[in-house]
């Protein structure tokens, strides 16, 4: 090994840190890159970065390729407690087994339960916790299934709190 | 129907409808010239707004020039760098009809409403004489976020992450229809580059050079919240903004009309903490949030220049990271509790386990509480994508413990100071020394950021990102000036051992430096150092930071046998904070060159600082190298 190759070796030592960084995901901060959800670990896809490039027809921000948002580029109204559930799935169900939370009152709000029913939610959703998440396969989808199963069955919040989504809209 | 009527009908039908028509083309073209007129009158064009609107900023040999890149932000092929050929082809814009439109494509009155708005207020459209064109998406995008505040968003420091070093800002949108209390369903905007390279140095260039394209996004903001606070485990710090219903609206406006086109990225100049700005001042045009910064613009100095307006931040929140948050319960936790979450993170033992169901439950919780939060980031940074992040077992457990942990109101412990406390960022430097030879005066400057020795409220205080800084010294007795040092980037990452977490230190430097082991008359050399270290802090807020690293080393210099060394060190040394203001450094290190020129010898270092300000400080440095010695006392003012 020549003396050069051995300084471009030491040299190349220098760049390790950097290329370090650039290995996770594009990167998210004022600045270089902020391809949300993109190709992240542990995160889904439900939201795209790039802006729809004609002008004309331009949708602001999200655009999606879901049908989870509107032409208006937000998320359409009876989306929102699914796409809500899917993108906070692990705080809520952390949340739910804690009785408590700002994700979980969140979605007490989504579902139009009054601020003082939100403390018998987290009771509720806490003492169903074994029937809300039934596997460690469950999903969002399921967990809003049987929240609204538990709280049509209950005796107060099925009348607080608004659970068919045709109210929202 | 008598023919002779029709025949009338006809005549006149067919000689009435291109007088109409003509008549018509005529007023628009009449009303037109009248309001182009006008606004020269009024020099519409040279209005701040105006300018604030279109970007337009006086470029140095470039006059006016807008920072906007997309063409389609402009109605004027001269729209970039002229603003008075740009308004006057907005105006004509607006009168294009509605059958000229692309089907799929929005009228430019809805693509541009606050320049429609604000020309609207100066000239008092007339509705006979110009037809106002219907917006229904800019219609319900306004109706659906509704806006009665905006809050200005700091994303803490992200050593991982070259980006997201010195923060990040965002705008939270704060609407009527998700409510108080209800943050986390606002909607957030975010600039942010659009970078097309995976390659590290490419990517830091480009950054630099603004070779990346730059939009502006609007994101929920539990999207954003997921991203920082849980996934890369940054605090959040939210200031709460006040603005008035026409402000906030004048401000969506603008933001739609941004949608559509992008920015250089400037990791420096234009960045994300500027373009924030800039929609500030849309919205109160007589804020003049940008005209401090310079060289550039980093988020913590946008928050500081914030806070300096008059009432304009009603209020500061503090929204902790999943790490924090689990550390807050640490804090709380008996040795006990500490083992067995430890235990347990280590899977050693399980919710089921007798060591753990000795606890009280509120103790069980409470560990339980910890390991989730733990679980979560755990979780969030493995690439499964698997639904379940947190085992069932373990939330299941926690859900037969009662709700809350104990009796007492959690306040929550602030692990990171608030950005706007901390010094500023640039530094200026004035010392005077003396080394075995002879006395020296010291001039320092650098434009960013901060150094371990530096008061560390409002950064991150285990870490330090030093870039361009430059020292001169002046010798008294051989009466020379001498480049002492220049600092290209140098990075300092100190992660504090910690049982459930094991990262390691780690530190990075680019400079000229002296050869200060050597007696050289003061000669300079290239060196580059990447190293990697364990360091240790007894607990988060104690006062004692001890560390260690082992570098490799390089320098260059025409003064090195061969031109050239290559070796290492190994350092241990330490931080101790006395009182608030008065910090002391120890450190000493053993260097071996093995290649080129191949030497061996020690340094030692003794730095202690007082801060007498927030932006002033006293510093005194001992220093050995070999067996050469210098002494300086220095006076540090940062701005």
């Amino acid at each position: 090994m020549g003396r050069y190759s051995r300084i471009a070796v030491a040299a190349s030592l220098f760049l390790l840190p950097v290329s370090v960084f650039a290995a996770g995901y594009g990167a998210a901060g004022c600045g270089l890159g902020s391809e949300l959800m993109g190709p992240k670990p542990g995160a889904s896809q439900v939201f795209a970065s790039t802006t729809n490039s004609t002008f004309g027809n331009q949708t602001f921000g999200i655009t999606s390729g879901t049908s989870n948002c509107g032409d208006h580029g937000l998320i359409s109204m009876n989306k929102e407690r699914e796409v809500f559930a899917q993108e906070n799935y692990t705080s809520l169900v952390k949340e739910m087994a804690q009785g408590k939370g700002e994700n979980l009152s969140t979605l007490a709000n989504l579902y139009q339960c009054p601020a003082a029913s939100h403390q018998e939610f987290g009771a509720m959703v806490q003492a169903k916790f074994d029937s809300l998440v039934a596997s460690d396969q469950a999903n969002s989808t399921e967990l809003l299934s049987q929240l609204e199963n538990q709280l049509t069955r209950h005796p107060t919040l099925a009348k607080s709190c608004d659970i068919k989504l045709s109210a929202l809209n | 129907m008598q023919p002779i009527y029709l025949v009338v009908g006809l005549f006149f039908w067919f000689c009435f409808l291109p007088v109409t028509a003509h008549s018509q083309h005529k007023v628009t073209a009449d009303y037109l010239a009248e309001l182009q007129q006008q606004a020269k009158q009024k020099k519409l064009a040279d209005e701040r707004l105006w300018h604030l609107l279109l970007k337009y900023d006086k470029r140095l040999f470039r006059g006016m020039t807008s920072e906007a890149d997309g063409m389609e932000f402009f109605n004027s092929p001269q729209g970039k760098i002229d603003p008075t050929s740009e308004l006057l082809a907005t105006l004509s814009s607006f009168f294009v009809p509605l059958t000229e439109i692309t089907k799929g494509k929005e009228h430019p009155q809805c693509n541009f409403p606050a320049r429609f708005k604000w020309l609207n207020q100066q000239l008092a459209f007339d509705p006979n004489r110009l037809e106002i064109q219907a917006c229904d998406r800019l219609d319900r995008w306004m109706k659906a976020l509704d806006p009665v505040g905006a809050t200005l968003v700091f994303a803490s420091y992200f050593m991982d992450n070259p980006a997201s070093m010195f923060g990040h800002t965002l705008l939270r949108i704060d609407s009527r229809r998700t409510g108080s209390g209800n943050n986390l369903m606002n909607y957030g905007a975010n600039y942010a580059a659009v970078p097309d390279t995976e390659n590290a140095f490419l990517y830091a260039l480009k950054g630099l050079i603004g070779s990346f394209p730059g939009r502006f996004a609007i994101f929920p903001y539990y999207t954003k919240v997921q991203e920082y606070n849980n996934l890369e485990s940054r605090d959040l710090w939210e200031y709460e903004l006040k603005f008035t219903q026409d402000q906030l609206n004048m401000m969506l406006l603008h933001l739609w009309e941004l949608g559509g086109t992008y920015f250089d990225y400037f990791y420096f100049q234009e960045n994300c903490s500027y373009h924030v700005l800039s929609l500030l001042e849309v919205a109160n045009p007589d804020l003049r949030l940008k005209d401090p910064f310079s060289f550039s613009v980093i988020p913590t100095d946008t928050v500081k220049t914030l806070m300096a307006q008059d009432g304009l931040v009603k209020q500061v929140v503090y929204r902790p990271s999943v790490l924090s948050q689990m550390n807050h319960k640490r804090l709380r936790m008996v040795d006990d509790e500490k083992r067995i979450l430890r235990r347990m993170v280590k899977g050693e033992i399980s919710p089921e386990n007798p060591a753990f169901k000795s606890l009280s439950a509120p103790s069980q919780a409470l560990v339980l509480n910890a390991y989730m939060d733990y679980l979560q980031y755990q979780s969030m940074q493995e690439k499964s994508t698997g639904n379940i992040k947190i085992p069932r077992s373990v939330l299941l457990a926690r859900s037969r413990l009662p709700a809350t942990t104990n009796g007492l109101a959690d306040t929550i412990t602030r692990f990171s100071s608030r950005p706007d406390h901390g010094h500023g960022t640039d530094r200026f430097r004035l010392g005077i020394g003396h080394n075995a030879r002879e006395p020296f005066l010291e001039f320092a400057y650098r434009p960013v950021y901060h150094d371990l020795m530096a008061k560390d409220v409002g950064y991150d205080k285990n870490s330090e990102i030093i870039f361009l800084d430059f020292k001169l010294r002046y010798y008294l007795e051989s009466d020379r000036v001498r480049l002492d040092q220049a600092k290209i980037l140098s990075i300092t990452a100190l992660n504090p051992y910690d049982a459930l977490f094991t990262k390691p230190s780690w530190r990075l430097d680019l400079e000229v430096d002296t050869l200060r082991d050597r007696n050289c008359n003061y000669c300079n050399s290239v060196k580059g150092t990447y190293g990697r270290g364990i360091s240790y802090r007894p607990d988060f807020f104690s006062p004692l930071l001890l560390y260690s690293f082992a570098d490799l080393k390089t320098e260059f210099s025409e003064h090195l046998k061969q031109k050239f060394r290559l070796g290492g060190d190994a350092e241990v040394g330490m931080y101790y904070d006395v009182t608030e203001n008065l910090r002391i450094k120890l450190a000493g290190s053993y260097q071996i060159f093995v290649l080129g020129e191949s030497k061996r010898f020690f340094t030692a270092h003794f730095i202690t600082r007082y801060a007498l300000s927030r932006d002033l400080d006293l510093r005194i440095e001992l220093n050995r190298y070999d067996h050469n010695n210098e002494g300086i006392f220095s006076a540090n003012y940062f701005f």
